[in-house]
């Protein structure tokens, strides 16, 4: 096995980041954690502490915060060694694209909580329905491929009309599972 | 057993276990999509089915999916799933020499036998780990809650198991939100009514199987080579038998590294085929690297038994052998199966259906296979660009479909942008889900057993062996995870103490 294949883990990604990454992680965590702390312990307890709500989130969150600190910790003395092991070699990262990309989807999702309707028309005596979920998504899925595909809209326009109707169909009629937008 | 067996073979239920066959092939066999995503993605389409049903689809996504990967290792140097990139070393290889219809024909047959091997130890073990559960009370199944959780960050973040840990125990505190289940405390809901009932898992599963990996793939400029020709894809069974060995071993192998939480397909192929490359004869293992079918039977059979590996302690004690497996038990979980030692009390029957279901899945998957091949070569050639916006709305829908709520979409957004933000401080993701899904266990059993502890002296704690043995195990794996980091920090860093 070459060193790039060797295998260290079930996920091959997952361990040491840059030391910077490492203690902003460490930061948020021990933050996160004492945060937890301080609203388990305000928890109202109905019985004995043995069975308090808090027990466990507390419990767990104090060695949450624990384990941060070591990883701060660890973070800082490879800072100081000059250490910059960690980087993700393999895959360049795109911030920027990544951002874009959910803040389309977040804009896509607060369209199917606000906008809900739906049209039924009778085809060779089956009622069909199409309703928000449809209208929205052909029109985000075609954004979305014109962006990341990069072909022409009316083949973006198409890919997402096919596929949708046959998705939603799928979950309408064969499942019979109501989908977002529904009125 | 018998009615287990028909009832698996009705053509109903048949047609639905090839779906999910050939549906998990084609999303294995596709770079970039997992096993785990597949089967969280379709926990959704499997909510309106019957439990039978249900299970069958699920097992069937199961078994293609992991066999898929092999695929496009093969043809096109890209692993399907991360657990097929020792056979990508070796098939590739074959491929390059033309011969990789014989690879994938062997790749088939090893993962065949490997599912043979799974369920058949899966069968000979869960009496005897059930026995051995049904002692277990409130305090065992909290220590065995936690062990699951610890081990599954060792094995996931395998260089820094301390990150694996923060990822459980992040999970942990989602599985906090929601109704207390003992004084039905409000817990972190702030006064939000959708946030009583907790959070969705189901909805994390995805977010973090699903979205995140579009968040982090699609944005990417990168570009597939053509597929390379396939040939005749016939398993020869003569070549199989003469490495009938190294299947045996290699099926043992991923059964056991299946049993432990956290440990999956990965773990499981690459040890099998560091193994195998050892225990080969001399002119075998001049072969491993250049393009072996050992080393291809080695990584298969491996993978593949770990699916029966990952059931015994799903099954037997209620905690998933790997995130594919959670993925399972959620489903499970949607049709109100309660998995756990209990099981055969609560469910008679059910655990000869899931084994029926599996075995009827492997042979399907067999057939499915080399049917798909070819079909999944052209799919190949669509470009990320294409093929990943396509899997966003499934996303939605999944998401949706379990309780029809708009705020589990919204949960699966925001678990799709945590899965992305620990991606890129490389925390592994498959802990949380297990941190998640065991949270309310422990939580529920370490008070009841704090209750019964109470007024109770420290040695009386330690008199209950099983869980003392239970304890010292956990203390072990932090230790051994400790010096593993502390090791390699040394290694990565040149850091000295």
């Amino acid at each position: 096995m070459t060193n790039e294949n060797k295998f260290s883990g079930e996920d091959e990604n997952a361990g040491f980041a840059t030391p910077i990454q490492d203690m902003i992680a460490a930061a948020f965590l021990v933050a996160l954690s004492l945060w937890v702390m301080i609203e388990s312990v305000q928890l109202s307890n109905p019985g004995t502490l043995s069975t308090t709500p808090g027990l466990l989130p507390f419990l767990t969150a104090g060695s949450l915060c624990v384990m941060a600190l070591i990883l701060g910790y660890m973070a800082i003395r490879r800072r100081a060694t000059g250490d910059s092991a960690g980087a993700d070699e393999k895959e360049k990262p795109e911030h920027l694209r990544t951002i874009l990309l959910a803040g389309f989807i977040g804009a896509y999702l607060l369209c199917l909580q606000f906008l809900k309707f739906e049209y039924s028309a009778v085809l060779a005596g089956m009622e069909l329905s199409y309703g928000a979920f449809e209208v929205l998504t052909i029109l985000f899925l075609t954004f979305i491929l014109a962006v990341f595909w990069g072909k022409a809209i009316w083949m973006c326009l198409t890919v997402s009309v096919v596929w949708i109707t046959l998705l939603a169909g799928a979950f309408r009629y064969v499942f019979v599972i109501p989908l977002p937008g529904s009125v | 057993m018998l009615d287990s067996i028909i009832q698996a073979l009705t053509p109903y239920i048949l047609f639905v276990t090839l779906s999910g066959v050939s549906l998990g092939i084609v999303w294995g066999a596709l770079p970039g999509l997992s096993t785990t995503m597949a089967m969280a993605l379709l926990i959704g389409l499997s909510a309106s089915m019957d439990q039978n049903t249900a299970i069958s689809f699920m097992l069937g996504v199961y078994t293609g999916s992991v066999f898929g990967g092999a695929i496009s290792a093969v043809l096109i140097n890209i692993p399907g799933t991360p657990d097929a990139v020792p056979t990508m070393i070796e098939g590739h290889q074959l491929a390059r020499r033309g011969e990789g219809g014989r690879a994938l024909g062997m790749a088939i047959g090893a993962s065949f036998i490997g599912n043979w091997v799974g369920i058949v130890l899966l069968v000979g073990f869960i009496p005897l780990i059930l026995a051995f559960a049904l002692h277990f009370r409130s305090w065992e199944m909290f220590l065995l809650a936690v062990i699951g959780i610890t081990v599954s960050g060792s094995m996931s973040a395998g260089s820094l198991p301390l990150k694996g840990w923060i990822a459980g125990w992040i999970g942990l505190l989602v599985a906090f939100v929601g109704i207390d289940p003992i004084h039905g405390v409000p817990r972190f809901t702030f006064g939000t009514l959708e946030l009583m009932d907790g959070i969705n898992y189901v909805a994390v599963l995805i977010g973090l199987f699903g979205l995140a990996e579009v968040l982090r793939v699609l944005p990417q400029r990168e570009h597939y080579s053509i597929p390379a020709e396939v040939g005749r894809v016939i398993p020869s069974f003569n070549m199989l038998a003469r490495y009938s060995r190294t299947a045996v071993r290699s099926g043992i192998i991923g059964t056991i590294i299946g049993a432990i939480p956290g440990a999956g397909a990965n773990v499981a192929s690459f040890l099998s085929y560091d193994i195998g490359r050892r225990r080969a004869k001399p002119e075998e293992r001049a072969k491993w690297g250049k393009g072996s079918y050992e080393a291809i039977v080695s990584a298969e059979v491996a993978n593949n038994a770990n699916i029966g590996g990952s059931m015994l302690p799903l099954l037997a004690l209620g905690i998933p052998g790997n995130a594919a497996a959670a993925a399972l038990l959620a489903a499970l979980t949607l049709k109100n199966i309660v998995v756990g030692p209990t099981i055969e009390i609560d469910h008679p029957g059910l655990i000869y259906f899931i084994y029926a279901a599996l075995v009827v899945a492997n042979i399907l998957m067999y057939g499915a296979a080399i049917a798909l091949i070819k079909p999944c070569v052209k799919l190949f050639s669509l470009p990320r660009g294409l093929l990943l916006p396509l899997i966003i709305p499934i996303c939605v829908i999944g998401a949706y479909a379990v309780r029809l709520s708009m705020f589990d979409v919204w949960v699966m957004f925001a678990a799709g942008i945590a899965g992305y933000i620990l991606h890129t401080f490389r925390f592994p993701t498959a802990p949380v889900v297990l941190g998640v899904i065991l949270g309310p266990l422990a939580d529920e059993n370490l008070r009841r057993a704090m209750l019964l502890f109470e007024d109770k002296s420290f040695g009386f704690v330690l008199s209950q062996y099983f869980g003392t043995f239970l304890l010292i195990a956990l203390a072990v794996i932090f230790a051994e995870g400790f010096i593993r980091a502390r090791r390699n920090r040394n290694s990565v860093g040149g850091v000295s103490d």
